[in-house]
């Protein structure tokens, strides 16, 4: 079934992107619709195009909605609990939107890089340097050394700037910062 | 109409030779022979399935900018070469690891496509801002491409009948960062109701893929003269259903990955003997050959002259037939 974002749904997403990454959704997809997809229970969030307006009317008069399966960009999922949306991220969201980040990221050396996206956790001696603040349990954006996207992870510390990460290395370098959630790997591993 | 004469074959003593040297089934062969014309021809032809094709790979400039993706590759000590009649297409010459667990695959940066089957989409032209249809979309590489082709602007409305290829036709679309395209799980004899709708339409139609025998050497023996009829009679239902919702002076890409004439010029023949509203417009191409105007004494007409056909023996490519038709 679709249906348009009801206001609610629309603002937990809103509020997450600017509590991880001080990003304002209506500024990078200021010309999309989100609609939502309920599939065995899960809520997929899409964001669309203006322009599909139109023919997306013209497929719900003629039933064919009921087919659809995927539209536009994949923005992620929504669980609904007693007061509260819960909103995890797509892989794809992160790629759309990593550009803008403002918090939250962090750069890993290529052999971080490679570990990582092999669907593994990101040590401290992988990481080359943080766009800072990293807080606890927030999503983190992952990328290479030549800014090019990899992933979403969740950062398991807080760290307030690259050299509070050096003092960690130097500690423990094996002492792992950032949980692997979605990396570009999952293409291979799931896509099919 | 003549399918009596098409789809009945009398297989020769040669034919049978052919078939146990080779190890196609001997009714095949026969009608290479009634397609060709020479057993020398037909002999080219099967030698010519017998080499590898050269692997390659479409960039995606909807997440990369193509020089860019070069240089990278080139670092990387893959070896690439650009296809001269394929705007993003590039020839994978070596490649120390599969080309497809590179990171750049990943990322989305390309798509590993045969070199034939990035011509449909090229023949098609999609352009920004059009309502486009591809009728057989999985596993997603001729529809990423037109989304590139579109810059990913505008619609495009991908159609999947089997269910369990609609996840890898979801994967590359993600992976490739094309966001125009709906994607429905439905038959698309079904789109009927969308008539004069879509200004361009893709029909890479499902086929016994007998033009892919040089990397499925399986097919030289898996498919009947019966998966013949049965497909054929798919793509006539499937290619009337293409021309019903294109919109008059749209166009429409009819291709398979077959040189069958059962599934390509007699599948042509046949609707535009029924549809007065369709015709063949020429494609130019510096590669192939013109498509069969007679098979087995059945004249297809001129007309069939405009459309593509490619084998592997001539063109290193695939096999495959390209036609691009024009609603009226």
């Amino acid at each position: 079934m679709l249906r348009r974002i009801n206001m609610h749904e629309k603002k937990a997403i809103e509020q997450k992107l600017y509590e991880y990454w001080r990003i304002n959704l209506r500024k990078v997809l200021e010309d999309k619709i989100f609609l939502v997809i309920t599939k065995n229970g899960n809520k997929e969030v899409y964001a669309v195009p203006k322009e599909h307006n139109n023919i997306l009317k013209k497929l719900k008069i003629h039933n064919y909605l009921q087919q659809l399966v995927h539209l536009g960009l994949f923005i992620g999922t929504i669980k609904t609990r007693p007061h509260k949306i819960i909103f995890y991220p797509s892989l794809e969201l992160g790629y759309a939107i990593y550009k803008y980040a403002k918090r939250n990221l962090v750069k890993v050396v290529r052999k971080g890089e490679q570990v990582f996206l092999y669907g593994r956790d990101i040590f401290a001696s992988s990481i080359l340097s943080i766009l800072p603040p990293l807080i606890k349990k927030h999503y983190v954006m992952v990328v290479s050394t030549t800014n090019e996207y990899l992933g979403l992870g969740i950062a398991l510390m807080s760290l307030k700037s690259t050299h509070e990460l050096d003092k960690i290395k130097l500690e423990n370098q094996n002492r792992v910062i950032i949980k692997n959630c979605i990396d570009l790997g999952w293409y291979l591993r799931q896509g099919g | 109409m003549y399918d009596d004469i098409i789809f009945n074959i009398k297989v020769s003593k040669y034919a049978e030779t052919l078939a146990r040297e080779y190890g196609y089934l001997s009714y095949m062969i026969q009608r290479y022979y009634e397609m060709f014309g020479t057993w020398e021809e037909v002999e080219l032809f099967l030698k010519g399935n017998e080499k590898p094709i050269q692997q390659s790979i479409r960039c995606n400039d909807i997440r990369i900018d193509c020089t860019k993706l070069e240089q990278i590759l080139r670092s990387k000590d893959v070896r690439i070469e650009k296809i001269p009649w394929a705007p993003h297409g590039y020839w994978v010459i070596y490649s120390k690891v599969s080309i497809g667990a590179l990171d750049e695959y990943l990322k989305g940066y390309y798509y590993i496509q045969g070199p034939a089957s990035m011509i449909p989409a090229y023949v098609l032209s999609p352009q920004p801002g059009e309502k486009v249809a591809d009728l057989a979309a999985a596993p997603g590489g001729k529809t990423t491409q037109l989304a590139q082709l579109m810059k990913n602007k505008g619609v495009i409305i991908a159609i999947e009948k089997n269910r369990r290829r609609i996840r890898p036709l979801i994967s590359n679309i993600r992976r490739l960062g094309v966001d125009n395209t709906v994607v429905l799980n439905i038959d698309a004899r079904k789109l009927v109701k969308l008539e004069d709708y879509f200004d361009k339409v893709l029909l890479d139609a499902p086929c016994t893929g007998e033009g892919l025998i040089p990397i499925k050497p399986e097919r030289k023996t898996s498919r009947t003269i019966e998966d013949l009829k049965i497909m054929h009679r798919l793509q006539v239902e499937l290619l009337i259903t293409a021309i019903k919702i294109v919109k008059p002076g749209g166009k429409i890409v009819y291709t398979t990955c077959s040189i069958a004439p059962e599934e390509n010029e007699y599948v042509l023949y046949k609707v535009l003997s029924t549809l007065e509203n369709v015709r063949i417009l020429r494609i130019d191409l510096p590669i192939g050959v013109n498509g069969l105007t007679e098979y087995k004494n059945v004249c297809f007409g001129d007309e069939m002259k405009n459309t593509r056909r490619l084998y592997t023996y001539l063109t290193g490519t695939e096999g495959f037939f390209i036609a691009l038709l024009e609603k009226t």
